[in-house]
């Protein structure tokens, strides 16, 4: 045992004194920190996928691909024919989803569907007439599209649709650099914020002061880890290229999908837009 | 002071707890050991109120500690300032430029005299030895030297429960000691301490009691100090985990 030298307790710290802070009611700093972990603590879980197998529903490359062009029907087209088709598709879509995701998409779709229309609600009241409700209708689509894409697809299977569709891998190494990055850095910043949570024992005198601080260690963080993973991934042999994975399109459903995709896309041609 | 009942933690893939039980007096020393992943940091982050248990309850001085607890300000306040708590990863914990503003942070909102905040900042480095680099930024500190700006941080609150999350790791054998020295001292002040550690040979020489986890989450030994050293087998087990 390793004989040091016994240091002296300080009174105050053998006394049991619990001190009333300084001023009480909640602080701005306490209660903006608790709403910023919530939404923290969402950002860093990834898509919730636990309950069923939705990634094998179609393949990786084809959801991404469906997404996108369905968002670029969306906005290309002004049939209201077609619009409504693209709706029954993407009830159908919906209806086969377990409840809990069906829930939160629409709740994500209402909500910023809502925010869009405060948006061009001015257009609306100025100009009336069917066009800009038929706008507002291509909007909420395209929210809903987006939503549903968001709810269901997990980081890694973006990393690899974006794989199977041959996209350069700077792109793919940005993309995914940032991804990761953005969850660590959630939990970074989660954690400062717990700590500072622990020792909110009253009032702080300078928030703003302890919010910029926090910000300061972040951006030195980001720096630092961005430089670190770099290291890290070179020594690991990583040379900048992105190895392919098996997984084909040969899925019935896939095929399926993508033939959809087509004939709306042909519907969009021959009726004209 | 503490008693947990039937406590559960799922995170959303795994488990983190299952089905803990346990009463602490206050003045005790607890030893939490058990391999990787078993809970122990999950158990402290309830403990300290940073999480809420997925079921079961968890009971600080007679109060149940739940959401609704916890955002009464006033409440919540005078929660954190009887523990204190210090990170498995005290690189996150740090957030001030200076390390005596770190320390200073907690005493400031307290309604503590200038003079008064200023000792307990002095006393705390001085205690945990970092006296040398009061005015160096936190951030770039080496993870030793952090780990004991986390415990003056914690310690400048005077709480009466510390719990620290393996406050060993990292430090040389010579500062583990001088840790250890002044746990025991505070300890002997009557203050309540938690303590996570991989090193039974070296927890031994200051815990009463020994809580082990197993890979289930689970508690399987709850045992005093004089109890351990009645199964000798078991001493030889906790000195691989
Ligand atoms: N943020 C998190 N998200 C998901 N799972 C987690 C998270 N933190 C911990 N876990 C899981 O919960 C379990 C308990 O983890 P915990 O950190 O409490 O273990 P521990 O006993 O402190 O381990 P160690 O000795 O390595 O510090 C582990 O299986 C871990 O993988
Ligand atoms: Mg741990």
């Amino acid at each position: 045992m390793i004989k040091t030298k016994i240091v002296e307790l300080p009174s105050w710290l053998q006394e049991t004194r619990v001190v009333a802070p300084k001023r009480n009611g909640h602080s701005f700093l306490q209660q903006n920190s608790q709403r910023l972990s919530q939404l923290l603590q969402r950002f860093a879980q990834e898509a919730d996928i636990r309950h069923q197998p939705l990634e094998e529903w179609l393949a990786p490359q084809v959801k991404l691909l469906t997404t996108l062009s369905t968002v670029l029907l969306i906005s290309l087209n002004q049939n209201p024919f077609i619009a409504w088709l693209i709706l029954v598709c993407n009830l159908g879509l919906l209806v086969i989803l377990p409840p809990a995701y069906l829930k939160k998409i629409i709740r994500q779709t209402v909500i910023s569907s809502l925010f869009a229309e405060l948006l061009v609600l001015p257009s609306i009241l100025l100009l009336p007439g069917q066009n800009s409700l038929f706008f507002f209708g291509r909007t909420c689509l395209i929210l809903l599209n987006l939503s549903y894409y968001r709810t269901t697809t997990t980081f890694t299977a973006l990393i690899t649709a974006l794989k199977q569709l041959h996209c350069p891998n700077s792109l793919i190494f940005t993309v995914a650099i940032t991804i990761t990055y953005l969850k660590l850095l959630g939990e970074y910043l989660l954690n400062l914020l717990e700590a500072i949570t622990l020792r909110s024992v009253g009032k702080t005198a300078h928030p703003y002061q302890t919010i910029g601080q926090l910000f300061g260690i972040l951006y030195l963080k980001t720096h630092d880890y961005a430089l670190a993973l770099y290291a890290a991934m070179e020594a690991r042999g990583f040379t900048g290229d992105y190895q392919k994975e098996t997984r084909s399109i040969h899925h019935w459903r896939d095929n399926l999908v993508l033939l959809l995709d087509a004939t709306l896309f042909g519907l969009l041609f021959f009726l004209g837009s | 002071m503490l008693t947990v009942q039937h406590l559960n933690y799922h995170y959303p893939t795994t488990c983190g707890l299952n089905d803990i039980n346990l009463q602490i007096k206050a003045g005790e020393f607890v030893c939490f050991m058990g391999p990787n992943g078993s809970g122990k940091s999950t158990l402290f982050n309830i403990l300290s109120g940073l999480k809420i248990a997925s079921s079961g309850d968890y009971y600080f001085n007679d109060a149940l500690i739940d959401a609704a607890f916890l955002k009464n300000a006033k409440r919540r306040q005078t929660f954190h300032q009887q523990i204190g708590f210090v990170f498995q990863n005290s690189d996150v914990q740090l957030f001030n430029l200076t390390v005596a503003d770190e320390v200073a942070f907690g005493p400031k909102q307290l309604a503590l005299s200038a003079a008064e905040i200023e000792q307990r900042v002095t006393d705390c480095l001085r205690l945990t030895g970092c006296s040398e680099f009061r005015d160096r930024v936190p951030y770039h500190l080496s993870g030793g030297e952090k780990k004991r700006v986390a415990l003056a941080s914690a310690l400048a609150l005077n709480p009466s429960v510390l719990i620290l999350d393996e406050p060993l790791n990292g430090l040389t054998p010579i500062a583990q000691q001088q840790m250890l020295d002044l746990l025991i001292q505070l300890n002997q002040a009557g203050k309540t301490i938690l303590i996570a550690s991989h090193d039974y040979n070296q927890i031994k020489q200051c815990a009463s009691r020994f809580v082990i986890f197993n890979e289930q989450h689970k508690i399987v030994h709850d045992l005093s100090a004089t109890d351990l050293t009645t199964m000798p087998e078991l001493g030889q087990k906790l000195t691989l985990i």
